[in-house]
């Protein structure tokens, strides 16, 4: 009975250990977007079947953060991981933990795989350093029954969206969703409006070399005020802002590319219940701009050693990968060859081309963290208050904490 | 007692070192936990505090007791401090001044025994999943607002979680609301364990019962209400939980505890030396009460004897 039981055990150890070895069979892929994470696992046993196997591992963005950076300190980062584009990508790349990926570039962009502008968003010091998880614009998706309802067509210009959201609010629809959920969309509508009136200080700003009390920041308080004055907007305080869109509480809704899934899940179909717009120039004469952002997955120089690394990292550029990432999550990393995502994306894609429109790096990752996160609850303090006086506070206050950062890292 | 101890004699000694090595092998599993777990890493925290520390780096250079200093100028340590006392402060008059009118309430009552039950479940879910329950209560579109609507008080609804008056004073509610029943079964079991002489005593010389609960049972009870402070003061300052889930996202983060601001900074700022100072702030904090509860303890034993 005991040498049974033994045997029984023993069995279902070498199970379990043969199990396990098949499972992780292929590189780990470490990432903070656990809201991805069923897609990334569909992702994988695609990719198993493909002889391309890799291991989705997600993890809270806290301490994805604290992973990465204590296993850069100790020398010993992961292979395969995903990491942001910008200020933060230029100070893991400082670090020297990661590999340049020129050569894969290369490889995909000669074979026609992809489009050698979204390389554009991984450069430091003229090096590639990571190929898109995703690529997405930032653009105003709008309601098309209420926009029916209301009469409205989508605007072209910034006459048109407030001559828009005036016929919304008269007909008893508030024209936009925007919230402080989660605690870091404050910045979305400021960088927004500062990039349709004076683009040159939105990329200064980043910088350092432009002020927060500026006249052109000012501006940018003024007229988001003003939009809360009018009752656009609905109220920053609820939690549900996704939800809040796709239940038709509001007609737009300003947001990455990324978030189609999302409204697709709370019930509404792309090109036929919901379209998107790029958000138009408050300057008139300003040249087409977006803002644009993209995930990097990035390869550690140890990873670089192993050959299923960069044999992952190959594949995921092809059209095969990509394909299977646009169907599900409805996600575009660039290849010229797969299928656009969706309708939407399609869409804005070719519009943005036509009108050569320039992309520019999203407020979160072209600002130094140091400055953005508290600046963001500065910028939320303001959309729960949006009150002038609060205003002037919110500028006067970020300007401090910029002082603060510039003061010490200014070369 | 004894003055003088006889000398032990060799065959004694070999015993006692006998004992003292078996002693120390069922000792060393502890010692080495408690080392390896615990004293390691406090003291590798506190020399964090006095270090520069570099994102990728790690700890690149001493810089004596600048966190330190950092923290004492940081209106955000000052806040978080201050909303700190208002949760010690809050925790210690809700639960257990809800706790011990409970006690006294359900006290011998028909059907005691279901409402104990009622009050203590919330205690057994973790304190996460609380704050997520009374985050729908209090949310715009909550629970709260519903009923305020329902009963004809649509002027009374307002968004409780991002009031600044309200945001606190919301989170004590769930808090209490998890805590009030293990203090209330703590006291039960205080007042059952009371002799009665004294009580039956009192009843026959005529006192009222207010006077019979503040002269007799009080006084009595006091060794009971130390241990439930002791553990609500903990309750209050450690609290971590219901701050991150329900007043995170507050505006400014001034909503925030001590534990959960120096986690932000800490994880999400990622000023690790920094956190480690405040972790080191709050330990001393945490040892100042502990000493001063210790006190409390030892003048009530003495007092009893």
């Amino acid at each position: 009975m005991l040498k049974a039981f033994k045997t029984g055990i023993a069995a279902a150890v070498l199970t379990a250990a043969a199990v396990g070895t098949a499972a992780a069979d292929g590189p780990k892929l470490y990432h903070d977007k656990y809201f991805w994470q069923e897609s990334m696992q569909r992702m994988a046993t695609f990719a198993a079947e493909k002889q391309h196997p890799f291991e989705p591992t997600p993890y809270a963005t806290d301490q994805y953060q604290a992973f990465i950076a204590t296993g850069v300190q100790s020398g010993n980062p992961p292979d395969l991981f995903t990491w942001w584009n910008g200020t933060k990508l230029k100070e893991l790349v400082d670090s020297g933990a990661l590999q340049p990926l020129d050569d894969l570039w290369k490889e995909a962009v000669d074979a026609g795989q992809m489009d050698p502008s979204a390389a554009e968003l991984y450069k430091v010091d003229g090096k590639i350093y990571g190929v898109p998880l995703h690529l997405s614009s930032w653009v105003v998706f709008y309601n098309k029954k209420l926009f029916d309802k209301a009469g409205v067509t989508p605007p072209k210009s910034w006459d048109e969206l407030l001559a828009t959201a005036d016929k919304l609010k008269g007909a008893g629809i508030t024209p936009f969703v925007a919230t402080v959920q989660d605690g870091w969309r404050g910045f979305i509508w400021f960088e927004e409006l500062l990039i349709r009136t004076d683009p040159e200080t939105y990329l200064k700003l980043n910088a350092g070399e432009a002020s927060y009390t500026s006249d052109a920041v000012k501006k940018v308080f003024q007229i988001w005020g003003d939009l809360y004055a009018k009752g656009y907007f609905t109220p920053a305080t609820s939690n549900e802002e996704v939800l809040s869109f796709a239940r038709g509480d509001a007609a737009m809704y300003l947001m990455g590319d990324w978030a189609i899934q999302n409204i697709v899940e709370g019930g509404l179909k792309p090109g036929d219940d919901f379209g998107a717009f790029v958000m138009p120039n408050i300057t008139p004469d300003l040249p087409a701009a977006v803002i644009g952002e993209g995930s990097p997955i990035v390869v550690s120089k140890t990873g670089a050693a192993k050959p299923e690394v960069a044999d992952f990292v190959r594949w995921w550029m092809t059209d095969e990968a990509a394909a299977a990432w646009a169907k599900d999550p409805s996600l575009y990393i660039g290849n010229v060859k797969a299928p656009k995502p969706n309708v939407i994306v399609k869409d804005v894609s070719e519009a943005l081309a036509a009108a050569k429109a320039r992309t520019l790096p999203r407020y979160w990752e072209a600002s130094p963290s140091d400055i953005v996160l508290p600046a963001v609850e500065e910028f939320n303090r303001f959309m729960v208050d949006p009150k002038p006086a609060v205003a002037e506070e919110v500028m006067q206050n970020v300007q401090k904490i910029a002082d603060d950062y510039w003061a010490q890292h200014k070369q | 007692m004894q003055s003088s101890r006889p000398k032990p004699s060799p065959r004694e000694k070999a015993a006692q070192r006998a004992n003292f090595l078996t002693a120390l092998c069922f000792l060393a599993p502890a010692v080495l936990l408690v080392t390896v777990f615990l004293l390691v890493p406090l003291i590798y925290n506190v020399w964090i505090s006095f270090t520069g520390w570099a994102k990728f780096s790690g700890i690149d250079r001493f810089v004596g007791v600048a966190n330190y200093s950092q923290a004492f100028s940081n209106p955000k340590f000052f806040e978080a401090a201050g909303n700190t006392v208002s949760w010690i402060v809050a925790s210690l008059v809700l639960p257990i001044g809800l706790g011990l009118g409970f006690a006294l309430l359900l006290r011998g009552i028909r059907g005691a025994e279901a409402f104990k039950t009622v009050f203590f479940v919330p205690r057994l879910l973790a304190p996460t999943a609380i704050g997520t329950i009374w985050y729908y209560v209090f949310a715009d579109n909550g629970t709260l607002n519903a009923m305020l609507s329902g009963v004809g008080l649509g002027d009374w609804t307002r968004s409780w979680l991002y009031d600044p008056l309200m945001i606190t004073p919301a989170m004590i509610i769930a808090h209490t609301w998890q805590t009030t029943g293990l203090v209330m079964v703590l006291l039960l079991l205080g007042l059952a364990a009371l002799p009665t002489e004294p009580l039956e005593a009192a009843q026959v010389e005529g006192a009222t019962p207010f006077q019979i609960f503040r002269h007799i049972v009080l006084p009595m009870l006091l060794p009971t209400l130390l241990v439930v402070t002791i553990i609500s003061v903990i309750a209050g300052f450690t609290t971590f939980d219901l701050v991150w889930v329900m007043g995170r996202d507050y505006p400014n983060r001034s909503t925030l505890t001590l534990a959960v601001h120096q986690y932000w900074e800490t994880f999400r700022s990622n000023r690790w030396a920094y956190g480690a100072s405040v972790a080191v702030l709050i330990g001393l904090i945490a040892l100042l009460i502990t000493w001063v509860q210790t006190l409390l303890q030892q003048k009530l034993e003495d007092r009893a004897k």
